[in-house]
Order: structure tokens, then C-alpha cells, then sequence
């Protein structure tokens, strides 16, 4: 690409009217992908939920467009909102967040399933979503204080055992899927912190270790950390053939669904994987199936590559930051984004694990699409307070 | 509190992230202003942390493009199979049965119909892993289904794939709302209609018309390459076998759009081969007749004590059209239609002395005295006997050194033919084998027997029919082979004739054959029926389609019409002269009405006698020939000859009252 020189398009200038100034400071690539995208999540969710709930075609819809106005106020907030000062409640929302996990693992024990809500008057209120973004703030300030400590076993431990802490009860939950993305956002943050190459690969070991312990040394000796379709749906992708489960019929019909939309899609009309209901989740998990089916290759390696512009942008105001700090933070969203992005959609293509992560901007459910859009705010306010580029 | 350290470093050269940044940007010197960022921090871009940077980057790029790559595979290069696996997914050919015809009555009584049932299927392509487990458990609680037999049937369907399943038949009405009411928590289940045979007689006719059942093992190939479905039922007995082609209902088959609960969608339908209906048999059975025969055959066994079995033909001596033939013991024809071992013995299966045998068909007894009246027409026609001289018939007729009995070692006297049929005198016979016996080349007796159909099937329109015995010399040659007899034994000797003109020794036949041999007598020009129980056959719409009944072969027997007449004369003193073995039972019947006759008492070496009955009404104009035989029920005049009076009284609407009490002796 030509080196891109000269005076910036738009002088910041004082005695300009704010709006402008406020357009000024955001960086409209990334906005307009992330807008891309939730627009394109209305129209999937409204083709693919309008026979879901006879006699309401736009319940879905409705409750996505919802979400996404709560996200836009979230989006706003989290802009205007000087991250400096977050930082400095870090291990209070630490404190609340442990809090709110609790409870719901309480709720969740006493309701002997999975629950990962707390009901607040209609909406259920998820609070390992809101958990992604506090991680990112506690993991960077923290590690942003320590500068002096980077690179030592100690601090690298301290940030393990704070993400640790939280990870444990959203996996007791059991919420296995959220519990790996805040050890995604982790690795990322310690990475852009410059934490020592062999903390990686002994952390890899033991991460190795562990799941080896927990998937087969623990079952075969009677002890079942995980749930049973836990086992199934991480087992699934390896060899549907072997294990026939629900899981691994979903996988089959969410490839079916994907292979057959093949480069230009079976359109709205024609994806029957979907209408038809063959889909699981149609409207969540397993969304880009149904991108896939109806616009084919061409609408899957479409929403691939506006993620891509969304890392790109990342990446760029990563580089920019104004401080280790905000670097940091950066880092851990764009690992959380892009975890999220490959552990779901790697799913739908059969090679991750079925594990009920959603699609950052795309699948329903409010939390964490509130949880996101808050997040490209967070990148946004760093943006503003970054060094310019020409 | 100080979170973060207040570097002062400047970014230098940074080598960005993605595609378009692999060359080296000039990065400005400008850089956030302290009021925007609210601390005065300068940016930390050393080049060690711009490696990590890029190397987040790389990470998050790189599996981006690990997913297009895969999402490459899956559209652009695999695309066909998930194509066509798609389409298996969402269309589902359905086979609709078409309901078999019903089987009626010569008055339009239904004697066989179908009853549209709903059967609970399952498709096990659609029903894998847990998802099988889950519905089976729903299923066994909710409906009370034993879970091992669904995961048996299921695992048998395996390996047909496609073809549905049923995992119920008959399913109730309440069990039908609650599966249609919640299709959605049972995935790959439906209900699917069938027709089921219904019998809203009970046993009525069980035996004539038979019942349905699966395609088997053995015959499969056959009925596949006509066309039929594996799991349909087709015709295994009786008219059900008999007329299968006119009978069955041809599947439908339908294409449908359905989801993933198997539920069809909106624009579901896209392809509709409808059912045809099977066709109506019309039996020349009347349902009233049939009845009053069943019930006689029921009534002579229990009444009798030894029986072990009854069988009874009606026939219209005009044309041969059968009016009712019952066996006894029966069955319920429903008990193939449950099919569960419970029911089964409750249908009369289980029964002793082998109730699914149609004795009227099948089973074969030497005709005692009944087969006077063959010999009569034999020796009259072969020129040994004057009809109208009176033989003596003393207690035992000797010839070559043995010695023939007459019943009961009674000496009947001088007798003329007619005399001697009218008391089945046996010793006036005896002689008339005897000189039979005498014709060179020749076995007249044989030739007569099977002159009047004896001897080989009758060509009844049902399966199975046997054909009965009539012996003569090569016969015996061939039974007697074997090392443990001699020559004498072989040979054809005078006994042999002389046992055969009063229808024991070797001699078997059909109550059939001799319903029809009888026939032949009573309809005056000695016509050989072929008999016909299949009328016609009515489409859906009740228009004929085929006419069963008519243009049956019918032979002439070459006999002296008189012949015939002394005969009927000796019939019909049988039941109406004063000496007649069957005349107390018979008398009473009025002018115009009147009935001729003969009793037999066959002996046979499994037990008491044979009890025989055959007879024809109105003598002047017969309409009616009925043939019953008692198995082991002693005297024919005692235990079959009332049993043939209450279905000729029925046939010539008579009360019963009008057949009179049985001979209080024994009579031949």
C-alpha cells in the first residue's frame, strides 16, 4: 500500500463545532463494519426466525433490535467514559463480578441446571458477558501498574489467577465456552504485554495437561468434571461417524446447511436447512450456517473479512495507543473478538469443538451483544485518545 | 493510585498488522493530546512490544483465514454431497396405503371389510444417537410402548434406511392427540394411516375366506417384482389369497417438504401419486346359510361326543355357485390381524384338532354309503345290475374265502335298487363290486368315481384344495412298493372292489367332491359341475368389473338318463319311505319340498365312524346340495343328517321344528 502522506483530512480544531470533532475522533472503517455487521444480524435473524414463533414472525427481531439500541447506549457510555477512571475501580468490578457470578451459580445450583442469568424485571442480565470486558480492564491495569514487573513468573501468575477465579465459576456454571474466552483474553493481553515466550508454552503444557485430565484420565477413574454433553459436544467434531449424539447431528446439519449454500447461496427462499428447521439455534449459535446457506460463500467470506477489517482497525488502534494501558486493553478485546469469531464459526464449519460460543455482533442474545458493542466503544474512546496518523 | 508508568518513549517504526501493512508506515510524530486522553502518558510502541503486537495480528488474521479456507472446502469443492444431503433432509417420500376391497355376500352382507387405523412410524434415518434415546424413553412412558421392542424394530430398520418403521399399530385416538399435539418432541415419529382388515362377522366363514399376513422371507421376490412394497400385507388364505390381484389396494406415494421434526411444511407438497383402492369380491356365499351351517356343524360335534372335527358344504346344484361351506373347529380370522400371542389362543387357535384347517377342502374321508349311489349308477350303466330285480341281501356276502358283513349283520331281504339305497342295504352292494371287479382291463368303479369328479380337485375358486383318493390297480401297485408286502398284496383283487362299492377301502374323497358328485345326480342331466364361490368382482364404484361365477367348465356324465332317475328314486326314499335310514328326520317337509338323501357311516381306522350326509332340495327341482361329514360322529342317519335338515329348512324357509328327531337305531 502507498505510503499515505499529508496533512490529515479533518484538522482537529477547537473552534470547531463538537460534532464534528466527535466524527473526527472515531474511526469509521471500524464503526461501519460493526454497523455492517448488526445490520446484517437483523436481516439473518429476521429470514431465519419468521416461522420460529407461529402468529409473532418478528419476536426475534424485535428482541434483536432491542438489544442492539441497549448495546448503542452501551456503545455511547463506554465511549464517553475515561478508561483511566475505570481502571481505578478495577478490582472493585473484580469484587462485583466475583459477586455476581456467585449468585448465579447459586441460582443455578439450586435450580440443578445450567444458568448463566440473573433475571432483572424482563431481561436476563448475563453477567459473564459484562465479566469479558471487566477482565480486559482489571488484566490491563493491572499489568499496566507492573510494567516494572513484566516478564516475571509472579505477575504473570497474578493475572492467571485473576482470570482464573472468575473462569472457574462461569465453568462450574457450567459455562465452558465463556470460561475459555477469558483465558483467550488472557493470552492476549499477556502477549501484547510482552510476558515471556516460555510462560506461553508452559502454560500451553498444562493447559494440555489439564484437559487431558479432565476429558479422559478423570472419567475412566469415575469423576466427571464435566457434564456429559460437555463431553459429547467437544468430543463431537472429531469424529461425528463414532459418536452419533445430538451434537454431532447438529455439526452435521450446520456443514449440510453451510456445503450446500456453496459460492453464491440458496437464498432466503431456498435455504431449507434452515426454514425447515434442520438448523439448531438457527438464530445463535449457529448463525453462520444460516449466512452460509442463503448467500453462499460469497456472504460467509463476506462477514469473515468484516471481522477482518474490525481486527484490522483493532490492530491499528493498538499501535496508536496512547499507553501501555490502553494497548493493552485493545489487546484483550481483539482477543475476545476474535475467539469468539473463530471458536463459533470454526464450529459451524466442523473444526472447534460445539461449545455454545456466540458470534460477536451477530448471533442473539442480548448480553453479550451489549457486552460487544460496549467493547467497540471502549476501542473507539482509545481511538480518540491515541496519536494520530496521516 | 498509579496503575500505569508514565513512559515518555515515543513510538518508533512499527510494522502493522493484516496484508496491507507488511511494509513500514512512516508513523507521525503527532500523537494524543493530554487533554483528550486525559493523562499526559506517552505512547508505548517499543519494537519489542510492536512484534507482539504483530504477532496478535498474525494470530487473529491467520484464523480468520484458516475459517475462509475451510469455508472454501465446504462451499466450493464439497458442495455437491451437502447439496444432495440437504435434499434428503428436507424431502420425504411417504407410501399411503390403499385400502384393501372388502369381501361380501351374495346379498351385499359384508363378510370382510377395512377399518382406516393410524399407526405410530418412525423413520430411523431421522431418529440417531441420543435424539433415539430420547424419543424412545417419551414414548414408552407416554404411550406405553416397551422400550426394548422400539429399539429392536428401530435397529431392524437400520439397515432398510428409508422404509419407515412402525412402532404401533392401531394407535388410540388419545394417543394420537397427544403425539400430533407435540410433534416437535418426537422428531422422526408420525402417524401414519393404514387400513386394517375388519370381521364384523367374527368367525364367520373364517375358513373360505382366509386372512392376510406380511410378506415373507420366500416370497418376497415374487411380490417385489410385482410391484408390492415390503411391508405390505397381501392375501396368505382362503378368497384373500385367491383374489390378492383383485383385492389389493395399490400405495400411493407422495413427495413432501418437511422439517426437521418431520412435520410437512406450508408449500409442502410436491408430488401426489394417489392410493387406488382394492376392489369388492362378491362371494356366491349366502351369509344366512352360512350361518345356519356353522351352526349345525357346531351343534352335531357337541352334541355327538366323539367328534373330533365337522365339515359342510351348500351348493347350488343348477350352476355350482357355493352358498356355504364351513369347517369346524374355527377361528377368528381378527387373530392375524393382532398377531400377538396373547390373542391368538383366545381366537380359537390354539384349539385342539387343528382349526385352521378348511375340512371341506382338505380334509379326506373314505364316503361310506354315500358312494351307493356312484356304485348304483356304475353297475347299472356297466350292464351287472337290473335295477328293478330284487336281489336277496342276506348278513354277509363271501367271496373267495372272505366274508362281508352287512351293517350290523341285519338281513334285509329281497330289494331292488331303489330298496337298497333307501336302507343303505350292504350285502345288496357287496355283489355288484364283486362282478365290477370281473370287467376285463377295466376298473368301471374307478372310471365312474371319476366320471362324478372324484379323485382329483374340483377347480374351486379357493387355494389348497385337496384331491382326494380313488384307487385302482397301478395305484396300488405303486402304494404297496415297498419291501415289507408281497405280490398279493399289490394286486387288485376282488376285496378290493367289493369294499369300494360301499365307499370304504382305499377310497378318500372331499365333503366338496362330493357335494359336487351329488349335484350331479340331483341337477337331472348329470352335469359335473366345476364349483364357483367367487361371484363377481365390483370396482370402488360398485360396477362389475368381472364376472367370476360364469362359464366354470361343466361336464356331461355319458349315463342313461334313467339311470340317474332309479337313483334319485333310491335318494329319495332315503329320507321320505318308511324304511328310510334318514326318513324320520326328513318326513316332515312338504310337498314341493321335498328332500332326497343319503346317509354313509364310513369306518376308518383312526376311530369311531365317519358320520355322512348328503342331500338334495327340492327333489322335483333342486336349488340346494348340501354334504356334511362328521369326523368320528358315528352314525351318518344320527350326528350329520340333522345338521343337513336345519340348512335345508333354512335354504327352503322352513322352521327347523320341520326336521324331525333322528332315527332312534343305528342306521347306516
Amino acid at each position: 500500500m502507498a505510503t499515505i502522506a499529508g496533512p490529515q483530512p479533518i484538522a482537529r480544531q477547537r473552534g470547531g463545532s463538537r460534532l464534528r470533532s466527535a466524527a473526527a475522533q472515531l474511526d469509521w472503517p471500524l464503526l461501519l463494519a460493526v454497523v455492517a455487521i448488526l445490520v446484517f444480524s437483523v436481516y439473518i435473524v429476521d429470514l431465519a426466525t419468521a416461522e420460529d414463533i407461529p402468529g409473532d414472525p418478528d419476536f426475534f427481531v424485535a428482541r434483536r433490535l432491542l438489544h442492539i439500541g441497549i448495546g448503542a447506549v452501551a456503545f455511547l457510555a463506554l465511549y464517553a467514559l475515561n478508561p483511566d477512571r475505570v481502571a481505578r475501580w478495577a478490582w472493585v468490578l473484580l469484587g462485583a463480578l466475583l459477586g455476581a457470578l456467585t449468585v448465579v451459580f447459586l441460582i443455578g445450583t439450586v435450580n440443578r441446571g445450567s444458568t448463566r442469568w440473573i433475571e432483572v424485571g424482563p431481561l436476563n442480565v448475563q453477567p459473564s458477558e459484562a465479566g469479558k470486558l471487566i477482565l480486559v480492564f482489571v488484566l490491563a491495569a493491572v499489568i499496566a501498574e507492573r510494567a516494572h514487573l513484566i516478564g516475571t513468573v509472579s505477575l504473570s501468575v497474578l493475572a492467571l489467577i485473576i482470570t482464573a477465579v472468575p473462569a472457574l465459576i462461569i465453568f462450574l456454571e457450567p459455562d465452558l465456552g465463556t470460561a475459555m474466552v477469558y483465558f483467550a483474553i488472557l493470552a492476549g493481553i499477556l502477549l501484547v504485554a510482552g510476558a515471556p515466550w516460555h510462560h506461553f508454552a508452559v502454560a500451553g503444557v498444562v493447559a494440555a495437561l489439564a484437559v487431558l485430565i479432565v476429558v479422559v484420565v478423570l472419567p475412566n477413574t469415575g469423576v466427571s468434571v464435566l457434564q456429559p454433553y460437555q463431553v459429547d459436544r467437544l468430543t463431537a467434531f472429531v469424529d461425528s461417524e463414532r459418536d452419533p449424539s445430538d451434537s454431532s447431528y447438529q455439526l452435521e446439519q450446520s456443514k449440510t446447511a453451510i456445503g450446500s449454500g456453496g459460492a453464491l447461496g440458496k437464498g432466503p427462499e431456498g435455504a431449507t436447512q434452515t426454514i425447515n428447521d434442520f438448523l439448531p439455534e438457527h438464530h445463535n449459535d449457529f448463525i453462520f450456517a444460516v449466512v452460509s446457506e442463503m448467500f453462499g460463500f460469497v456472504g460467509g467470506g463476506g462477514l469473515i473479512l468484516l471481522f477482518g477489517i474490525v481486527v484490522w482497525r483493532a490492530m491499528r488502534i493498538a499501535s496508536n495507543a496512547a499507553s501501555r494501558f490502553d494497548q493493552l486493553i485493545v489487546a484483550g478485546i481483539v482477543s475476545m473478538l476474535v475467539f469468539q469469531v473463530f471458536v463459533n464459526i470454526g464450529m459451524t464449519v466442523g473444526i472447534m469443538p460445539i461449545t455454545g460460543i456466540p458470534l460477536p455482533f451477530m448471533s442473539s442474545g442480548g448480553s453479550h451483544t451489549i457486552a460487544s458493542m460496549a467493547a467497540v466503544g471502549v476501542l473507539m474512546r482509545i481511538h480518540a485518545r491515541g496519536r494520530r496518523e496521516p | 493510585m498509579r496503575l500505569w508508568p508514565r513512559g515518555k518513549r515515543r513510538g518508533g517504526l512499527w510494522a502493522g498488522p493484516g496484508p496491507s501493512s507488511s511494509t513500514g508506515q512512516t508513523v507521525s510524530s503527532r500523537r494524543a493530546s493530554p487533554a483528550a486522553t486525559g493523562h499526559s502518558g506517552a505512547p508505548a510502541l517499543s519494537p519489542a512490544i510492536a512484534v507482539r503486537i504483530a504477532t496478535l495480528a498474525g494470530i487473529a488474521v491467520g484464523l480468520l483465514a484458516i475459517l475462509v479456507l475451510r469455508l472454501w472446502f465446504l462451499q466450493v469443492i464439497g458442495t455437491e454431497a451437502f447439496a444432495s444431503q440437504a435434499e434428503v433432509n428436507r424431502l420425504r417420500t411417504v407410501q399411503n396405503e390403499g385400502p384393501r376391497g372388502e369381501i361380501i355376500d351374495r346379498d351385499g352382507e359384508v363378510l370382510v371389510g377395512s377399518r382406516l387405523v393410524q399407526n405410530l412410524v418412525a423413520r430411523p434415518l431421522e431418529l440417531s444417537g441420543a435424539r433415539r434415546d430420547r424419543v424412545i424413553e417419551r414414548l414408552s412412558e407416554k404411550l406405553d410402548i416397551p422400550a426394548g421392542e422400539m429399539r429392536a424394530k428401530l435397529a431392524q430398520g437400520d439397515a432398510l434406511s428409508y422404509r419407515p418403521v412402525v412402532l404401533k399399530e392401531d394407535v388410540g385416538p388419545d394417543e394420537q392427540l397427544y403425539v400430533s399435539e407435540r410433534r416437535r418432541q418426537f422428531p422422526g415419529v408420525t402417524l401414519q394411516p393404514a387400513f386394517k382388515r375388519e370381521y364384523p362377522g367374527g368367525s364367520l366363514a373364517a375358513h373360505m375366506l382366509g386372512y392376510t399376513g406380511a410378506i415373507t422371507e420366500e416370497t418376497k421376490d415374487i411380490f417385489t417384482r410385482r410391484g408390492y412394497l415390503p411391508d405390505e400385507k397381501v392375501g396368505v388364505a382362503g378368497i384373500e389369497l385367491q383374489y390378492e390381484g383383485w383385492l389389493r389396494g395399490v400405495p400411493g406415494e407422495q413427495t413432501l417438504e418437511v422439517d426437521s421434526a418431520g412435520v410437512p411444511v406450508d408449500r409442502g407438497l410436491l408430488r401426489d401419486v394417489p392410493p387406488k383402492p382394492g376392489n369388492t369380491v362378491q362371494l356366491t356365499i349366502d351369509s344366512d346359510l352360512q350361518r345356519a351351517l356353522e351352526d349345525a356343524l357346531r351343534e352335531r360335534v357337541e352334541i355327538s361326543g366323539t367328534a373330533t372335527g365337522a365339515a359342510g358344504v351348500a351348493v347350488d346344484p343348477r350352476n355350482g355357485e357355493i352358498l356355504a361351506l364351513a369347517s369346524y373347529p374355527t377361528f377368528e380370522p381378527k387373530a392375524f390381524v393382532e398377531g400377538q400371542d396373547k390373542k391368538i389362543r383366545s381366537y380359537g387357535l390354539a384349539a385342539n384338532n387343528r382349526p385352521l384347517l378348511n375340512r371341506t377342502l382338505t380334509g379326506e374321508y373314505p364316503p361310506g354309503s354315500t358312494f351307493k349311489a356312484i356304485t348304483a349308477t356304475a353297475a347299472v350303466e356297466e350292464e351287472v345290475l337290473n335295477p328293478e330285480e330284487a336281489i336277496f341281501a342276506g348278513a354277509e356276502f363271501e367271496a373267495f374265502g372272505s366274508s362281508y358283513p352287512n351293517f350290523q349283520d341285519r338281513i334285509d331281504g329281497f330289494v331292488n335298487l331303489r330298496q337298497a339305497l333307501e336302507i343303505s342295504s350292504d350285502t345288496y352292494f357287496y355283489p355288484l363290486g364283486n362282478e365290477l371287479w370281473k370287467t376285463p382291463n377295466r376298473s368301471p368303479l374307478k372310471d365312474w368315481s371319476e366320471a362324478f369328479g372324484l379323485g382329483s380337485p374340483t377347480r374351486i375358486d379357493l387355494p389348497g384344495e385337496g384331491r382326494g383318493l380313488v384307487p385302482d390297480r397301478n395305484w396300488k401297485r405303486l402304494a404297496f412298493a415297498g419291501d415289507e408286502y408281497d405280490e398279493i398284496d399289490r394286486s387288485w383283487r376282488p376285496g378290493d372292489d367289493i369294499n369300494f362299492s360301499v365307499g370304504q377301502g382305499y377310497l378318500q374323497t372331499t365333503p366338496l367332491q362330493m357335494a359336487i358328485a351329488f349335484s350331479a345326480i340331483a341337477n337331472q342331466s348329470g352335469r359335473v359341475l366345476t364349483p364357483a364361490i367367487g361371484k363377481r368382482v365390483l370396482d370402488p364404484g360398485d360396477r362389475q368389473l368381472a364376472a367370476l361365477a360364469e362359464g366354470r367348465p361343466v361336464r356331461e356324465l355319458d349315463v342313461d338318463p334313467q339311470t340317474l332317475h332309479q337313483v334319485r328314486d333310491g335318494l329319495y326314499r332315503v329320507a321320505n319311505e318308511s324304511r328310510g335310514t334318514a326318513a324320520t328326520i326328513f318326513r316332515g317337509f312338504p310337498a314341493g319340498k321335498k328332500v332326497a338323501g343319503k346317509t354313509g357311516t364310513a369306518e376308518n381306522p383312526q376311530g369311531e365312524d365317519h358320520a355322512w350326509f348328503i342331500a338334495y332340495a327340492p327333489f322335483d327341482d333342486p336349488t340346494i346340495t348340501v354334504a356334511v361329514v362328521v369326523e368320528h360322529g358315528g352314525s351318518g342317519a344320527r350326528s350329520a343328517a340333522p345338521g343337513v335338515c336345519t340348512v335345508i329348512a333354512k335354504h327352503l324357509d322352513e322352521s327347523r321344528d320341520i326336521c324331525g328327531e333322528p332315527p332312534a337305531f343305528e342306521q347306516d
